[in-house]
């Protein structure tokens, strides 16, 4: 051989070895692999982001079997309907779930490139702080939206490195009710953290300052305390500031006054479980709180009641005293049921002129007690609109939870049955699933 | 000398130049802050790597970072005493490889090894 061969040979080798070196020091993962997902070659990073995914003990082979718990989908990417040849997925997203000691739950990224039928080529990479990354970029996205809607009020303060209060003004006196001469170095922990049942507020404090130190900023949603000893709820974020002169850390906090926003909510959900005209429970709540109800009556053995409410001869007040009056008849029924009803009733709006009421506890005899109660009280009062006086009446029917009625659809359907009983034999009377006699005999009101 | 010797770690620290380079398993030899040491022709010639390349490098960082992890590097950093067998996967020339590794450590020895070997 002579030295130029050699030395010819000699590079061939050393550009080799840096080849290798350059994928195994390459941070991201790649592997070539066949279509049965068998793994032909790959790099350091690859396996080590696939090894955490394997049960233990096992022998990583093949790239299907270790991926697809946490990619379903991949399966169906390789199948051969897919194109011949290609990208088969580009940055397919793997949860791969929390993280066990507590940091950001960990998502890989995932492109898969076909050469041929056989010959597949993976790119692999861990994209978890990417991920926390893009979360928090929406969360503070929507806390400086929120900044500039409508707070009630604000205060903006500065902390020190312990969380006392280092610099306070006229917002801060005005959201919370100390003058700065009591704010100034007295810990923001009585302010932003009121001590919970057994909990303590300066450390929770400090736990905000930390992860505020680690992420930029710390949010939440709590109840804040005001001089007076009242309450209020509100945001609060704190943002750690560059470090100052000193080189000690400086902590910004705003605090939002959310009360009304919280009261909003509060609308909200009345708005989605009430009917508007008679302030009853709407058809969604019944359903909801009456299975609940019965699975509550069943787990504990106990007795449960439903009533069936329909205003009598409710289609004449409509057609003879006009909308308006009906409407004003249906508000006073429900006012009438409401009052007398025991303590834990429900009263709900079926529809048009039919109203339930779920009476939990109750067995037969306390049940009918109550529906005969009902219907006097709804006798007793009549609705009056502009000089219209109307005497109104309603019939009921009652069933209770029994062995042969356990689902809350069977005792409707017995309520609607006996309520169907009360209507044919009279009106203005409680009638019993199961039970021949009426509660009641009295004469209906025309 | 063998993979699992009992008092493994006294006897790579005494043993004469050249006699490493005879073992029939990788013997990697690290100083304090990671620097690769010592490099045996076994572990050379499995990851395809000149020795003299990869003395001086930092090992976790520069030679096998598939190693920079909570079961390698972070144990030989962490614990003092430690001399330990893990099963383990590396990718010699991009091929799996499953070996055994051996990580050994001890106060008073101023070099760590991670030793290789084939399973």
């Amino acid at each position: 051989m002579n030295p130029a061969e050699a030395s010819s040979e000699d590079d061939a080798d050393a550009e080799y070895e840096a080849l290798l070196r350059f994928l195994y020091t390459c941070p991201h993962g790649m592997a070539q692999f066949a279509a049965d997902g068998t793994v032909l070659m790959l790099n350091p990073a690859f396996s080590c982001l696939v090894m955490p995914l394997l049960p233990p003990g096992t022998m990583f082979s093949n790239l299907l079997d270790a991926l697809a718990p946490c990619a379903p989908e991949l399966r169906r990417l390789l199948r051969d309907d897919q194109p011949a040849r290609g990208t088969l997925c580009d940055g397919l997203r793997l949860h791969l779930g929390p993280a066990p000691d507590g940091r950001d739950p960990r998502v890989l990224s995932l492109t898969v490139v076909r050469m041929d039928a056989d010959r597949h080529m993976a790119v692999l990479s861990d994209i978890s702080a990417q991920v926390a990354n893009e979360r928090r970029l929406r969360e503070s996205d929507a806390w400086f939206a929120a900044l500039v809607q409508g707070a009630n009020d604000y205060a903006m303060l500065g902390l020190d490195p312990e969380g006392r209060v280092s610099e306070w003004n006229s917002s801060g006196e005005r959201l919370f009710g100390y003058a700065a001469a009591s704010a100034l170095g007295a810990s923001a922990a009585g302010l932003v953290t009121p001590a919970e049942r057994g909990g303590n507020s300066q450390d929770a404090l400090l736990e905000r300052l930390a992860v505020s130190l680690r992420d930029g900023w710390h949010l939440d949603d709590g109840w804040r305390a005001r001089a007076d000893g009242s309450r209020f709820w509100g945001t609060c974020i704190v943002s750690a500031l560059p470090e100052g002169e000193g080189g000690s850390t400086r902590f910004l906090m705003v605090v939002r006054d959310t009360t009304e926003r919280r009261s909003t909510a509060e609308e909200l959900r009345r708005a989605l479980t009430t009917d508007h005209l008679t302030g009853a429970l709407n058809r969604r709540a019944f359903f909801e709180q009456g299975i609940d109800l019965v699975r509550r009556a069943r787990d504990s053995a106990g007795s449960a009641a439903v009533l069936m409410v329909d205003v009598d001869h409710f289609k004449r007040v409509n057609d003879c005293h006009g909308h308006a009056a009906g409407d004003e008849a249906l508000r006073t029924v429900a006012r009438a049921l409401r009052d007398a009803l025991p303590e834990g009733g429900l009263l709900c709006r079926l529809g048009g002129e039919e109203f339930g009421v779920l009476l939990p506890g109750a067995d037969i005899e306390t049940g009918a007690k109550v529906a005969e109660q009902l219907r006097r009280q709804v006798a007793g009062t009549p609705a009056q609109k502009g000089e219209t006086v109307l005497v109104l009446t309603a019939s009921f029917g009652l069933a209770t939870l029994t062995p042969d009625a356990s689902t809350l659809e069977k005792l409707l359907a017995d309520a609607d049955a006996a309520l169907y009983r009360a209507k044919r034999d009279g009106r203005n009377r409680v009638c019993v699933a199961g039970a021949e006699a009426p509660v009641t005999r009295v004469r209906a009101a025309s | 000398m063998k993979f699992d010797d009992a008092a493994l770690l006294e006897a790579l620290d005494a043993a004469p130049a050249g006699m490493l380079d005879t073992l029939p398993f990788g013997v990697i030899g690290l100083d304090g802050s990671g620097m690769v040491e010592v490099y045996n022709v076994y572990e050379a010639t499995a990851a395809r790597l000149t020795r003299d390349r990869v003395l001086g490098r930092h090992f976790f960082l520069d030679v096998a970072p598939c190693m920079n992890n909570s079961m390698v590097a972070e144990r030989l950093e962490r614990e003092e005493a430690l001399d330990s067998m893990l099963p383990y996967v590396l990718t010699f020339r991009m091929r799996v490889t499953p070996v055994r590794l051996r990580l050994l450590r001890a106060p008073g020895h101023r070099r760590r090894y991670v030793l290789v070997e084939r399973s």
